[in-house]
């Protein structure tokens, strides 16, 4: 249990780094951005040539392209396919990769004491005070009319959202149809932020450096609010009827708190290199921001592993805490973490720190495989406690609720009288909702691992232009998706047909 | 102004000035902009949201809220554009820069009033948090709190109920924002009325326009002594403003309800 809980946070987390990190190995604009500015930057250098091949080189989208195509070559002349030579190649490359990265991480280490100077160097060559303050004052302005308009949204719909969530739904028909409606309102309040402030961030005119930067901070706001909005719908810190896991309100309030340190110290992060790395600064120095943010990510999640303690309760004692938290759950908590939770704790954290080392190490693929993998088993489990949190919240609601849901099955009114009795109903559907999530899970986790295997390739693939590369990152993953996503709907059906034939017939 | 220091401010010198010459004052322009407007509508809004009118007028009122700042800041910008274009024409600018005509003396005065003034600002502020700090600390007796759904809170005495509420993210209807004048935050006191302080002739007034029985009392103006206080909030917290005609029908139906409540618990 104290494990599914610290996974809530985890998953949370993952959420937010994983499109931030996944732009330095998938990004594209690395490469493209990154060569047309070495010309210009850094001419003063003495060793300027050695700084622009260690700047390449630091690249990881460029190197991934240069082994990439080596590798090519290589099969190319032996054989063609991947063979055993390949993979065996391929890690002896990646050996070699590594060992060039740790060179050019202990000479990034060695340029900190003399980093705010650079930055503040290249900070002033890539944009004048003057143009610094204008954007500042258009960056205020589009996001004021961002807010406005979702002040206006709210200042109609918030009425709404309000009797939704104090009103408390007594059927599965109703709770569905209320968790729909409120997930609808709350991302429509961010669509309409998105709306308003991209629109007017288009209307304004901006120079193509500030123009990225601003991109980054606007997609950065619009993601930190979708993860407040996720860690909301799902936490619920101040409603303990809307929380989807079995957490008392202090737990719940110390995950959402962690959650939204942990995204917002990625995000940020994200922000800073990715703005660095527009500017014109030497290799070395952007090696060393990039150590240091991704340090400070890595030693907020491990803190948030150790540090967001939900509260020690079964899933059994779940429905209690809903009736009545009076009682302190610190008496449980101490005995609570034994020698089981502590290994878990420990495990995952060793997670983190490996998946460092392999940032360190500049192997995206292994590294994001391994994420992957690792974020799979926690989050399987804590989909079946939410699956379990909700129907024993509906259970509990509905002692007797015989009539009310004749909806759902039809309008034949004989079937109720055969079946044994209305709760049984609930039972049917948990192990199918259950499935269904964990199937689902699975196949997502496969389709990612794919894509980090795929992705690289079809990036380098013959076809340079842009669309194809997007559309070929893109299209592939969302049919595969498509199609997965009908065979285990077309799954979940049958069981369910399945099930309720047989619970009609026995 | 145009008195003392012999100096003509015209939309255009103010331009230049803002996207020109000191674009920090213009930051600061927009910024102040916004803060004020803000400030006024939020004012504005809890005035009016509990007038009978309100309700029928709102809808259209609200996109203005936004809309007339938005337009504004909007055409600052569009102007600002101008006012660079033509201060990149070298004839122009003398004319803008007579907005610096101030001696050097007068402008130092000047600062120095506007940081004394910040400053006494930043004090007043200070002293008022402090104030607010020492008053939610200092009430020494505990004081347990129950809401008629079960939820029960320990806190300390000083606040008033509606405080208590909003302090522990209880949901807890007040449209006029605790100015006892709409009586949505209305409680009806199940257990513990003795203790309370007895209502102010204002509280009173609005006690007895909403027809309330001799139990209820206005939960943003009683501070309870201390002790054990159960209360039952007669109005959901999602009242609108709409909502207030028939809320003399829903406290009749939790009048009702109120001794099965009593009774469940």
């Amino acid at each position: 249990m104290n494990i599914i809980l610290r996974v809530a946070a985890f998953l949370l987390l993952a959420v937010a780094v994983a499109p931030a990190y996944g732009q330095s190995p998938l990004g594209l604009t690395g490469v493209m951005s990154g060569g047309s500015k070495t010309d210009s930057a850094q001419r003063q250098a003495t060793d300027d040539d050695l700084a622009e091949l260690l700047r390449l080189l630091s690249n990881p989208a460029l190197v991934e392209k240069l082994r990439q195509r080596s590798a090519e070559t290589a099969s190319q002349s032996t054989d063609g396919g991947i063979s055993s030579s390949g993979v065996e190649k391929y890690f002896q490359e990646i050996l070699s990769q590594i060992e060039t990265r740790g060179s050019l991480i202990a000479q990034a280490l060695l340029t900190v004491p003399q980093l705010s100077g650079a930055l503040a160097a290249a900070w002033s060559e890539s944009m004048a005070a003057s143009e610094f303050l204008r954007s500042a004052i258009h960056i205020i302005i589009f996001l004021f009319g961002g807010f406005g308009l979702e002040w206006l949204y709210w200042s109609y719909l918030s009425g709404t959202l309000k009797r939704i969530e104090l009103s408390k739904p007594e059927s599965y028909g109703t709770i569905l149809k209320a968790a729909m409606l409120r997930a609808t309102l709350l991302l429509g309040s961010i669509a309409v932020f998105a709306f308003g402030s991209i629109g007017l961030f288009v209307a304004f005119e901006w120079s193509a450096f500030v123009e990225d930067i601003v991109i980054s901070l606007l997609v950065g706001i619009i993601l930190m609010r979708l993860i407040i909005m996720i860690g909301v719908f799902v936490l619920a810190p101040n409603v303990n009827d809307l929380r989807l896991l079995p957490l008392d309100k202090a737990a719940a309030r110390n995950i959402y708190r962690w959650v939204l340190a942990v995204s917002g110290i990625g995000l940020l992060g994200v922000l800073v290199v990715d703005t660095i790395d527009r500017m014109a600064i030497a290799a070395p120095s952007l090696l060393a921001v990039e150590f240091i943010a991704a340090s400070l990510v890595s030693l907020a999640l491990v803190g948030a592993l150790w540090r967001a303690k939900p509260a020690q309760h079964s899933s059994d004692a779940s429905i209690e805490i809903t009736a009545a938290d009076v009682e302190n759950p610190a008496d449980e908590t101490i005995p609570g973490p034994s020698t089981p939770g502590n290994f878990k704790l420990v495990l995952s954290s060793a997670v983190v720190v490996v998946a460092f080392l392999l940032w360190l190490a500049d192997v995206p693929t292994l590294l994001w495989t391994m994420v992957a993998v690792a974020l799979l088993i926690p989050t399987i489990r804590l989909a079946h406690v939410m699956v379990d949190h909700v129907f024993d919240d509906v259970e509990e609601r509905t002692p007797d609720v015989v009539e009310a849901e004749d909806d759902e099955e039809g309008g034949e009114d004989g079937e109720h009288t055969h079946e044994p009795d209305p709760p049984n109903r609930y039972k049917l559907y948990r192990p199918i909702a259950d499935r269904l999530i964990r199937f689902l899970l699975v196949i997502l986790a496969a389709l990612s691992i794919g894509a980090v295997w795929d992705v690289s390739s079809i990036l380098d693939s013959a076809s340079n232009s842009l669309a194809e590369k997007v559309f070929g990152v893109i299209i592939g993953p969302i049919l595969a998706g498509a199609g997965v996503l009908g065979i285990a709907l077309g799954f979940g059906a049958q069981a369910l047909v399945k099930d309720i034939v047989s619970g009609v017939f026995s | 102004m145009p008195i003392m220091t012999d100096l003509r401010q015209t939309y255009f010198s103010i331009l230049t000035l803002f996207w020109v010459l000191d674009l920090a004052s213009g930051l600061q322009q927009v910024i102040v902009t916004m803060i004020a407007w803000i400030h006024g509508c939020m004012g504005l809004v809890i005035w009016l949201r509990i007038q009978n009118w309100w309700p029928r007028v709102a809808g259209f009122i609200y996109p203005l809220v936004v809309a007339i700042p938005l337009l504004a800041l909007l055409g600052m910008v569009e102007a600002g554009k101008e006012v660079i274009e033509l201060n990149k024409n070298p004839k122009f600018t003398p004319a803008a820069l007579k907005i610096l005509i101030l001696s050097e003396d007068a402008l130092q005065t000047l600062l120095a009033i506007v940081r004394a003034g910040l400053w006494t600002y930043f004090a007043l502020l200070a002293i008022v948090l402090l104030a607010r700090y020492v008053r939610v600390r200092q009430g020494r007796s505990a004081l347990r709190v129950i809401y008629a759904d079960g939820t029960e809170l320990d806190v300390a005495t000083g606040l008033t109920i509606l405080e208590v509420s909003r302090m522990n993210n209880i949901p807890h209807a007040s449209l006029c924002g605790g100015k006892e004048s709409c009586g949505t935050c209305r409680v009806r006191i199940l257990d513990g009325r003795d203790a309370l302080p007895t209502a102010s002739a204002l509280e009173q007034a609005t006690l007895d326009r909403i027809d309330a029985d001799p139990e209820t009392r206005l939960a943003c103006q009683v501070i309870p002594p201390g002790g054990t206080i159960a209360i039952d909030k007669l109005l959901p917290a999602y009242v609108e403003p709409k909502d207030l005609r028939r809320a003399k029908a829903a406290q009749a139906r939790r009048a009702d309800n109120a001794p099965q409540a009593m009774a469940s618990k």
